[in-house]
């Protein structure tokens, strides 16, 4: 366990992301958190500028900080006094918001600004059908135009669209953000999605299957903080649907190094990072799954499956022990390959020219 | 409407518990609405101290990162790893399955393993080193025509507002910046001769109308050029966000897990500025996404210059996708009528366009 203690070390984690608050100006039908203006409560300043601080010391492969919600514009002069102390801090950053905060064009200018000042690395801007319901594609493009014009990198990711709406091209149409697309700092992509409740609607089409054999960079790379102040092992959709990626309240008695440590037992964390959910139940059923991953459009869909279906877990307790020799093998080489890779990838300061841009998926 | 309705009755519900949702739920009350503490004895775990693991997995673990420099760096460690990693995985205790075999880690070590590799590396032969690569399956072969076909099909199915883009252009461009984008362009290892400049230029300058007949010299239809492109590939990229969401063809965030970053300050970068309606560099490898196999090669490529610290495997690989990048455009761009020169002079544009890129990207400086 010691050779896994000083890779860990070395290694993980790259990302810290803070959900500062699981309410939203939104209250998107879908919504993973259930967010909405009615979820009250939120990380105050300290709790957040203790975390980043803390995460910093504990955590020496720490690169990017990472503020979603809920609506982390709802924290107001706390984000960006967080910004400020990440920055300062030597690490990069990110916001992931749904431009509300766009609605008028001087206040998103006024708003792009002091991030800029604030020395935000991106942000991201999340759109699509449900979201368009609270926050109009207007505030968005606002939004983006002050953004990019600011010199800030700006990626907007849509929803997969329901049959009857075409969020995407009419995103990718608008006059503003057409303008935006100019600056070169903008970024459009679709973005997977799933369902949450029995009435959603169904989309387009799901994203390439492909992806949903991929192993989950997420378990081990990032370390969340919830609103609740507890330490969470992933920043997935499903994460407060299954209690076991929650690695525990972080208070005097459990700081963020020991709950994070704390996974560095778990064989499924590792299987998860290296195999992925779907192949998991894969691997385990045979073609026993195919029923059980008929419509899974989302790796997040697969993991709350494997971890809340009965009959998964009975084979994971059963066989796990058959697999542990080649995970941890390939969980080992590949964790060595990424801390090498990682110590290449660029920092504030450095002016690089990027061929294709580094994306950490929040 | 709606959203007034909502935010009124969420005034009076303030601290309720949560409203949305009231169809059934899929998997389950999240607990950012229903907050509750869970045991971590009623977790679901997989107890690693627990498992039947062999010892001499545990000894093998410790020497993963050894096994790197060993591999990168001793060369009786390094052959005996290329000629038999099975073997070599094995005799470290640690497990040699095909699923193992396969994975980048060990496909890349065993590339670098390779002593035909080792030595072109050495001497810097890209070309080698990239053929050798594809030999081994480390690389696929690339058909441009590929990238091509697919670009051309986006510029058919949205020619008119391309084309109403193009017809707005202003290419402008001063003097000074005129002067400094020759000095770019002549100072490469291809200088264009007047008259291949001036051949390209009065097509172009035909096509965009009288706008930059105030300035009809060399320079200054060069830059048209460069401009032209510009503006195509910055609707195109649009283009291509939609048509890549909503085909499916590519899932860009699943494709670009990987920092593919051409390291190192370049001051040049933004010599021209974007006031002069150019920017940094409309060919950077974006378009490179819509041809899988040319994107995991680029993937590779990045990663095979990290592990063996040699940049100028990184560069060399950059400069060929923007090549094929550039080649793939522009020839679609003469296909569906948008660049209105004959297949004689396209290679010149293609020559230009393609170097101006590279020192817009600091890609010559390697």
């Amino acid at each position: 366990m010691d050779t896994l203690d000083a890779l860990m070390e070395r290694s993980f984690p790259h990302t810290l992301t803070i959900l500062t608050t699981y309410q939203c100006t939104a209250a998107c039908r879908q919504c993973c958190f259930e967010s909405s203006p009615n979820v009250v409560g939120r990380l105050s300043r300290g709790q957040i500028l203790e975390r980043i601080h803390e995460a910093k010391d504990s955590f020496p492969g720490l690169r990017l900080v990472v503020f979603s919600g809920g609506e982390a514009f709802l924290l107001k002069e706390d984000l960006y006094v967080a910004v400020e102390l990440a920055t300062s801090l030597g690490l990069m950053t990110r916001i992931v918001t749904n431009g509300s905060w766009g609605k008028s064009a001087d206040h998103a200018f006024a708003t792009a600004n002091r991030l800029k000042l604030s020395g935000l690395t991106e942000i991201n801007i999340s759109t699509g059908a449900d979201h368009q319901e609270w926050v109009p594609i207007t505030s968005v493009a606002n939004a983006a135009f002050a953004l990019t014009k600011s010199g800030i990198s700006t990626l907007i990711t849509v929803e997969t669209d329901p049959a009857e709406a075409n969020c995407l091209r009419d995103i990718v149409n608008h006059p503003v953000i057409r303008d935006a697309l100019q600056t070169r700092l903008l970024k459009i992509q679709s973005n997977s999605w799933m369902p949450f409740n029995e009435d959603a609607q169904q989309r387009k089409m799901p994203n390439a299957h492909d992806s949903l054999e991929d192993g989950c960079s997420q378990i081990f790379e990032t370390v969340v903080v919830t609103p609740h102040s507890n330490l969470s092992a992933c920043c997935g959709l499903t994460l407060e649907h299954i209690p076991e990626m929650r690695l525990g309240h972080i208070d005097e008695a459990s700081t963020m190094r020991d709950l994070y440590r704390s996974q560095i037992d778990d064989f499924l964390k590792y299987w998860i990072h290296v195999d992925g959910p779907y192949m998991i139940i894969k691997r385990l059923l045979g073609d026993d799954a195919n029923g059980l991953l008929k419509g899974v459009v989302h790796i997040c869909q697969a993991c709350v499956i494997l971890h809340q279906n009965q009959h998964v877990r009975e084979a994971l307790v059963e066989r796990y022990s058959e697999f542990v020799t080649e995970i941890m093998t390939r969980f080992s080489l590949e964790a060595v390959r990424k801390q090498k890779e990682l110590e290449h990838v660029p920092l504030p300061g450095k002016t690089v020219t990027a061929l294709v841009s580094m994306e950490v998926e929040a | 409407m709606k959203r007034r309705k909502f935010l009124k009755g969420g005034v009076a519900a303030l601290g309720a518990p949560l409203a949305v949702g009231t169809a059934g739920r899929l998997y389950g009350t999240p607990a950012s609405v229903q907050p509750r503490d869970i045991s971590d004895l009623d977790k679901f775990k997989l107890p690693l101290s627990k498992a039947k693991v062999p010892s001499e997995l545990w000894d093998g673990l410790s020497k993963v990162a050894k096994l790197w420099e060993n591999v990168l760096t001793n060369p009786s460690e390094s052959t005996a790893f290329h000629k038999d990693p099975t073997g070599y995985l094995g005799s470290i205790g640690l497990d040699a399955s095909d699923r193992t075999l396969a994975t980048e880690t060990v496909v890349l070590l065993r590339a670098i393993a390779d002593p035909a590799v080792k030595t072109a590396l050495a001497k810097s032969d890209y070309v080698s080193v990239f053929s050798q690569l594809i030999d081994a399956g480390v690389f696929t072969s690339t058909d441009p025509s590929a990238l091509q076909s697919h670009v051309e099909q986006i510029f058919r199915e949205n020619i008119e507002e391309i084309q109403m883009s193009i017809a707005a252009i202003q290419p402008y461009v001063e003097q000074t910046k005129q002067r400094a984008l020759l000095a770019s362009i002549d100072s490469g290892d291809t200088v264009l001769s007047d008259d291949d400049i001036v051949s390209l230029s009065q097509v172009l300058v035909e096509h965009i109308g009288a706008g930059p007949q105030p300035m009809c010299t060399a320079v200054a239809l060069c830059v048209v050029a460069v401009g032209i492109a510009a503006t195509v590939v910055a609707y195109v990229s649009v283009v291509i966000a939609a048509t890549v969401g909503i085909l499916a063809a590519v899932f860009i965030s699943a494709a670009v897990k990987t920092a593919i970053v051409v390291g190192g300050t370049n001051p040049e970068s933004n010599r021209f500025g974007t006031d002069a309606g150019l920017v940094s560099s409309s060919f950077t490898g974006e378009f490179v996404k819509l041809d899988p196999a040319a994107m995991r090669n680029a993937e590779r490529a990045v990663r095979l210059a990290v592990l063996t610290d040699d940049a100028g495997l990184q560069v060399y690989s950059a400069k060929q996708a923007v090549q094929l990048e550039v080649h793939a455009v522009l020839t679609a761009m003469r296909n569906v009528n948008l660049l209105p020169v004959s297949q004689d002079v396209l290679p010149n544009i293609i020559d230009v366009v393609t170097r101006y890129s590279w020192k817009c990207l600091g890609l010559d400086r390697v």
